[in-house]
């Protein structure tokens, strides 16, 4: 296969929340895209769904550069076109078209068609001429379907299914090489609808145009799509083969996009169908009062950054020793040891609006079983591990119910699932923790408080500095707990490693052992 | 037994004289779904508020009767008509964000056809509309209701709509595309809250919607609309089977849908339009 | 978030004054004429001009003397009437309390007449009270505030001698005022008789200066409330079954009113330089009034004091303004 059209290679954007902002204090950066790769190959349509606020819309603004991309790298044709300025890019604008969803506003009200196809030629220099431009603009409605008649008329005359041909017209006059469409047949009649899905099929394969179709309707990109991206909170959930995705969704949130497409078939039990959930319901961090222990360092300082990018009204920051201040007023320190259970009481008290209880404070002595040179590292594991765990819960789960649900996310470990030779008891501790949040869900299942348990592979945290590659950068953990409890999965296992044990555990469960005790 | 809603013959026009809606007759039983389907300028949303009483000052109501129980809702004197909305007929509309007014509390816009229609004191209504909030599965309804509109979700603000439609017990709703603006999650829950809603309290409830899934998920009877007149009218299961009419076959088959590859798609064909296009020439030939 | 608005506003404001400070002391004295000239009688002598030159500080480059003038302003002296040789501040101060009544006076009524007159307008949609509505409000629209004053003056004045012409109070009334707020201060110590009169001199200057006004407010209300009547929260009150008159004054006037007040506050400021024509035709003794007589005389400290007092007037209404559209918007309140 030839080399891709538009690579976006871990492509981050921030936006400031203006809602934040105050006299003296700059707004708050809030992650709109967080580490999107994609590759579009020549004469492809890459299908993007999700539902309002998935990052979608942002996405196809930062890859036709109308948003300056936070980090990350944007390949078209093999150049990168990441950083260059407005007249640099003006060399590939021509190659690289937008359609947008309301043709209406983006249509001078004033001119004629004709002019207002023939204006990117003119302005993207591909013709010098206006006579020259006007006759491209001709062809590029002829091949919109419209026929070159339409040059004439005004905006005003046409009905909304024209107006959409007169954008593609417009999109496709400088003879680009990428279309980003952006919800370009919502609205519009499915007689109409139809025929404009018909329209970008023949162009796709008539210019070879590579297309980027961003959509909320899952239907209409399976008919138009040769592979599909879903997207939650500004990440990628899911990406394959459109006919492999829509039929055989692996992620349970794509699941559940697809189950609440209403099918034109009597299903009398469709209305009241849950599927994709398991359990476990999803949870968007936005809005929610979020507890986090363990946050002077590791995940948990990661995971006080990434909660308040993500929305979180409030995060208390709970430390050994209560020294969490930041610079953020959204954060409340907590001074909070999960082993002692006066403090654990006085902080469901301090504490009282918590939505979200995230459970991350652990100890880890790397000690095997059978030997006891120190202390009884397994005495140690268990009660800050398990006992600390299980005594959070028991004190939030009424708190969070209380504040009318919410979430309790238990971070375990793949070592819950796996027990390693040289670090046996906090493998066993995690393999309790595991254990007990199942418990904990199957009591809160009916009480509006969804349990996930997490199990990481190796993260790379002070606590791992004796442990081999390959280690996951806690960042990337933090965001996939995030993007895990938005889609509802119960279990969540961020991280390359994490997914590659729980799979292999899955298939060949003896061979995975085996593997990992070679690892250590 | 009797319909709620029996439309006879409705005919609405421009003020300057074009059909708009053509002679269509339709009628809801006690507690159906009765959907009411078409293209955008197909005349649904006329319908709709023709029976409402809320046409745009251009459009007036031509000939046709819309029995409601006794009355006709098109001849009733502005007084009376004014009592039953509200009382007997509520509205749930479209667009979640301009359903709300936005200067005004969740509290005030959920019990001031309580307190002024059904003399309710100002006590009695929020303990209804608190109850409501519940009924239509809203968490915190305290808080809910002493928040202003923008500080809620689309769906929250669609079930707060769905709350106020049903907060007299009316008879009929008569729901605008009410699901057409939100997320498809939020649309099942949507879609499953009114028909719980119109079950439990055994509502019936004119549907208006563009959206042949949706009908097929949640109507117990259609009416298929195209310029202003009735294509087709029965039974959903008929309407969703090979029998249906071949407007309807077309329509079915212009639809996107997920499990079905890209080849299964086909636009409606232009005859199809123009015959029915001719047929609406032919009646505005004949009633000038 | 209006604390700290407010205080957002205190800051910018500081600029604000002193630009226009700076405008004001330049151009005021790049004008022709000169003012040491007019105090003197005919006939004196360079040397008799150039003592008085000195003695008003007039005799330096602009630079200095705006430095001294600054000076002093900043420790509250905006120096002395050079016609009226009095104290500038206490002159405005005693002056502004009588522009203030008469232009808040005048809003209240072109709100008044503004809102109700939108009301009706959309009300009868299409119908002859609109009809009748644009067509008076076209008319007023295209007359400015003075030719009204004279036009009033005329009529009620002169053809029907009900209403005194001149004037803020009659003085064989005989009545005290310890502030320079009479009509307040009348209404509260209850000398109905006085306020009587107060309003019988204010009625013309205030119908004057609120009729331009009124015609706008009705012209933008009516607009943006006949918008907020399309909104589908006007169709489901409808469908509630309420009246159009509660359905306009609960749920569509204060969506409606945003741009109206935005307006009336920008127009506020053209009603106070409207009080300078209007006053002087009424012989108003408010600081309009004084205004053409400072000019007149070249009074530089008094027309200086005079411009910064509007300037300060049209910063707090501004404020007011925005503050208050926290009220009317929640969603400007977070």
């Amino acid at each position: 296969m030839s080399a891709p059209l538009l690579q976006v290679r871990d492509l981050t954007l921030s936006l400031p929340d203006r809602s934040r902002s105050g006299m003296f204090r700059k707004p708050p950066m809030i992650d709109i895209l967080r580490g999107i790769s994609l590759d579009l190959p020549k004469g492809q349509l890459l299908g993007i769904v999700g539902e309002s606020g998935s990052g979608k819309t942002s996405l196809g603004r930062a890859i036709v550069r109308l948003y300056q991309p936070t980090s990350g790298q944007i390949l078209f044709d093999g150049t990168d076109i990441t950083d260059l300025d407005e007249a640099a890019m003006r060399a590939h604008r021509k190659h690289m078209q937008m359609i947008f969803q309301d043709p209406q506003s983006s249509l001078n009200p004033r001119r004629r068609i004709g002019e207002i196809v023939a204006q990117p030629v003119l302005t993207l220099g591909v013709e010098r001429d206006r006579r020259a431009a006007l006759k491209r603009a001709d062809l590029a409605l002829d091949r919109a379907g419209l026929g070159h008649a339409f040059a004439r008329r005004y905006p005003h005359e046409l009905s909304g299914g024209q107006r959409q041909r007169v954008g593609i017209a417009r999109a496709i006059a400088t003879e680009p090489r990428l279309i980003v469409a952006d919800e370009i047949v919502s609205g519009l009649d499915v007689s109409t609808q139809a025929q404009i899905l018909a329209l970008l099929n023949d162009l796709k394969q008539d210019m070879g145009l590579s297309l980027v179709f961003i959509s909320h309707d899952l239907s209409v990109v399976r008919v138009l799509a040769d592979r599909v991206m879903v997207m939650l909170g500004g990440r990628v959930v899911e990406e394959g083969n459109v006919a492999d995705v829509f039929q055989g969704p692996r992620h349970a949130y794509t699941r559940q996009l697809i189950d609440a497409v209403p099918l034109p078939v009597i299903e009398p039990d469709w209305l009241d169908s849950q599927p994709g959930t398991e359990g476990t319901r999803m949870v968007d961090i936005k809005g929610q009062t979020v507890l986090v222990t363990g946050t002077s360092r590791g995940i948990g300082k990661v995971f006080v950054e990434a909660l308040l990018a993500a929305g979180a009204t409030k995060v208390y920051a709970a430390t050994r020793n209560g020294d969490g201040a930041h610079a953020d007023d959204r954060v409340v320190p907590v001074k909070l040891d999960v082993t002692s259970a006066a403090e654990i009481a006085a902080a469901a008290g301090t504490c009282a609006d918590t939505t979200v209880l995230i459970n991350n404070a652990g100890i880890n002595f790397n000690s095997k079983l059978l030997d006891t040179d120190q202390v009884d590292a397994a005495a140690a594991e268990i009660t800050t591990n398990y006992l600390g765990t299980l005594n959070m819960c028991r004190a939030f789960a009424p708190v969070i119910e209380g504040n009318g649900g919410g979430a309790i996310v238990n971070m375990a470990s793949i070592l819950a699932r796996v027990n390693l030779p040289l670090m046996g008891s906090l493998c066993a501790s995690k393999a309790a923790v595991y254990s007990m949040t199942q418990g904990i869900r199957a009591e809160l299942a009916s009480r509006g408080v969804a349990v996930f348990a997490v199990m990481p592979g190796a993260v790379d945290t002070d606590m791992t500095k004796d442990f081999p590659p390959p280690k996951a950068a806690p960042a990337d953990i933090v965001a996939e707990v995030l993007v895990g409890m938005m889609a509802g999965e119960a279990d969540i296992y961020p991280g390359d490693m994490a997914k590659g044990v729980s799979g292999g555990l899955a298939a060949d469960r003896p061979a995975m052992i085996a593997e990992m005790a070679g690892y250590v | 037994m009797s319909p709620i809603l029996d439309i006879h013959d409705l005919r609405v026009s421009l003020r300057r004289g074009a059909h708009l809606v053509r002679d269509v007759s339709l009628s809801v039983d006690a507690g159906e779904v009765h959907g009411l389907v078409g293209e955008s300028g197909a005349g649904k949303t006329m319908i709709a508020k023709a029976v409402l009483g809320i046409l745009p000052d251009a459009i007036r109501i031509s000939g046709g009767s819309a029995l409601f129980r006794s009355d006709d809702l098109l001849q009733l004197p502005p007084k009376r008509l004014r009592s039953l909305l509200g009382r007997e007929i509520a509205l749930i509309p479209q667009d979640p964000l301009t359903g709300l007014n936005p200067a005004r509390r969740i509290s005030a816009q959920m019990t001031d056809m309580l307190r002024h229609h059904l003399g309710q004191s100002r006590g009695e209504a929020r303990a209804n509309a608190l109850r409501l909030l519940q009924e239509v599965q809203i968490r915190d309804p305290e808080q809910v209701l002493d928040r202003y509109p923008h500080e809620l979700s689309g769906g929250m603000r669609q079930r707060v709509l769905i709350a106020i439609a049903f907060s007299a017990e009316p008879s009929l709703i008569v729901a605008d595309e009410p699901t057409t603006a939100l997320d498809v999650t939020v649309q099942k829950q949507i879609l499953r809250l009114i028909r719980q809603m119109q079950e439990r309290h055994g509502t019936a409830v004119l549907f208006v919607t563009h959206d042949l899934g949706v009908v097929a998920k949640v109507c117990h009877r259609v009416t298929v609309l195209h310029t202003g007149q009735v294509v087709e009218q029965g039974d959903i299961a008929d309407i969703m089977s090979a029998r249906a009419t071949p407007f309807t076959r077309a329509l079915m088959d212009a639809t996107p849908r997920y499990d079905q590859p890209a080849d299964a798609l086909h636009p409606v064909p232009e005859h199809i339009h123009q015959e029915l296009r001719a047929t609406a020439r032919r009646f505005d030939e004949a009633n000038p | 978030m209006s604390g700290s608005l407010l205080l957002r506003r205190l800051v910018q404001a500081v600029p604000t004054l002193f630009g226009v400070s700076v405008v004001v002391f330049v151009l005021v004295r790049v004008v022709p004429g000169n003012p040491i000239a007019m105090m003197l009688p005919p006939g004196a002598s360079a040397e008799d001009m150039e003592r008085l030159r000195q003695a008003y500080g007039l005799d330096g480059s602009i630079l200095e003397q705006y430095v001294i003038w600054l000076g002093q302003a900043l420790q509250g002296s905006f120096g002395t009437s050079i016609s009226l040789r009095q104290d500038v501040l206490e002159l405005v101060l005693g002056r502004l309390p009588a522009t203030l009544e008469l232009a808040v006076f005048a809003t209240i009524m072109a709100v008044t007449v503004g809102v109700l007159a939108a009301t009706v307008g959309v009300l009868f949609r299409g119908r002859w009270p609109e009809t009748l509505i644009d067509a008076i409000n076209g008319f007023t629209l295209a007359v400015p505030d003075f030719i009204w004053a004279l036009a009033l003056i005329l009529v009620f004045g002169v053809l029907l001698p009900v209403l005194p012409i001149s004037g803020r109070v009659d003085p064989r009334l005989g009545t005290e005022f310890s502030t320079g707020f009479y009509l307040i201060e009348a209404l509260v110590s209850a000398r109905f008789t006085v306020v009587g009169d107060l309003l019988a001199h204010m009625i013309m200057p205030a119908i004057a200066l609120a009729l331009p006004l009124a015609a706008i407010i009705t012209r933008v209300l009516k607009n943006s409330l006949a918008e907020a009547m399309a909104q589908d929260y006007v169709m489901i009150a409808r469908v509630k079954g309420f009246s159009r008159w509660r359905i306009i004054w609960v749920e569509a006037l204060r969506n409606a009113s945003i741009p109206a007040l935005t307006l009336t506050g920008v127009q506020f400021t053209f009603l106070v330089g409207g009080t300078v024509l209007v006053e002087k035709i009424f012989s108003y003794p408010g600081i309009g009034n004084m205004a053409i007589d400072a000019v007149i005389n070249r009074d530089l400290p008094l027309i200086q004091g005079l411009i910064l007092s509007f300037a300060v007037i049209f910063i707090v209404v501004n404020l007011l303004v925005d503050l208050s559209y926290g009220l009317l918007n929640p969603r400007l309140r977070t």
